[in-house]
């Protein structure tokens, strides 16, 4: 595959699909600092994925799956990371255009980046209508084992909710 | 507030309005950072054969002008024989490479193998190749520099090069890999 092939893939994946990726920043980053690394980080990987790609699944799935293993491994390593100012000199790849807010949503974003990273996996492909099958394909563990973690997420954020309503935060 | 109304909420969610993207800085970075593990391996096993091979040349070199007796031409042929070993491990690497599903674990697995192969290739650059390289180094110094010259490189150089080997392997490779067991660990458990 020529690096042109590839760039033609990746930015019109980067079109249709940039909807993914905005979401798992949003899950695994808090601030715009790190949202920008991380969606560099995601871009490189999705990136560096395109000839690995065999039209076996649908883009979407692919893509969901290379940005969540690097959203997952990149979180880990970030606790261990020092802060640095390496993108204070460079051009922004990523520029936060709307501030205005829905709360709700802002609460339950808040609520999955409190999970674990790999739970955070499951609770936004869950939430965007994958299958516990397909969940199970993507992540590459048993649909049983899905469906436990997923059981416990619902209960965790219903749980949390009502806390939230209660003590009216 | 119910799990399906949390549904309601993430559905009518439009997060393109909230980013934008510059797709040429993002072609920049992407540019600059893209190096995969596989290049980079790559690149580590080309620099090691191609030195091994330009000492190994220089020292034949060197041995012939100057009209050594044979006993100076031990140390290229270790060089040479270590360029032809690292070869080997090369051609290797390539055969055992596998293939991983294309899943996250299968990414983790690739990780965990990459991660495994480096560690691997350190402990063995440090017992096969550093130890004994620089023993005969030790042992050259001191028949063309004399007793002094040799101690001190045994004394400074061996155990630095021995130390800084364990503590790359310690500092960078062995927590990496002890992370990513721990992430399969996580995504595994139920």
């Amino acid at each position: 595959m020529t690096e042109r092939e590839q760039k033609e893939i990746f930015d019109s994946w980067l079109e249709q699909h940039k909807g993914i990726l905005f979401k798992i920043i949003r899950a695994y980053a808090f601030t715009p600092h790190d949202q920008e690394d991380l969606f560099q980080e995601v871009c490189l990987k999705v990136w560096q994925s395109i000839p690995d790609f065999r039209g076996e699944a649908k883009p979407s799935t692919w893509i969901y799956r290379v940005a969540l293993y690097a959203a997952t491994v990149w979180v880990r390593g970030e606790k261990k990371r020092p802060p640095s100012d390496d993108l204070a000199d460079i051009d922004h790849t990523l520029i936060i255009q709307d501030q205005s807010s829905n709360e709700q949503l802002d609460w339950l974003y808040e609520q999955i980046g409190q999970l674990d990273p790999v739970d955070r996996s499951i609770c936004l492909l869950m939430l965007d209508g994958y299958s516990y099958k397909e969940i199970a394909a993507i992540l590459g563990i048993s649909q049983s084992n899905v469906g436990v973690k997923i059981h416990r997420i619902k209960e965790h954020l219903v749980r949390k909710s009502r806390e939230t309503h209660q003590y009216g935060v | 507030m119910e799990f399906k109304d949390m549904q309601v909420i993430w559905d009518n969610q439009n997060n393109e309005k909230l980013y934008a993207i510059n797709e040429e800085a993002l072609h920049e970075q992407i540019k600059q950072k893209g190096r995969t593990m596989a290049q980079i391996l790559n690149k580590f096993e080309f620099i090691m054969i191609g030195v091994n091979l330009f000492v190994t040349v220089w020292l034949f070199y060197d041995g012939i002008t100057d009209g050594d007796p044979w006993v100076d031409y031990i140390l290229p042929v270790a060089y040479l024989f270590y360029t032809v070993v690292m070869i080997w491990r090369r051609t290797q690497r390539k055969a055992e490479e596998i293939h991983f599903a294309p899943t996250m674990i299968g990414d983790l697995e690739k990780a965990i193998w990459q991660a495994n192969y480096l560690i691997k290739q350190s402990k063995d650059m440090i017992g096969w190749y550093l130890v004994p390289l620089m023993l005969l180094v030790t042992i050259f110094t001191f028949f063309n520099r004399g007793f002094w010259f040799a101690v001190g490189f045994m004394v400074l150089v061996v155990p630095a090069t021995y130390f800084a080997s364990k503590w790359e392997i310690n500092k960078f490779y062995a927590p990496k890999l002890r992370d990513l067991e721990a992430l399969k660990e996580t995504l595994l458990d139920s």
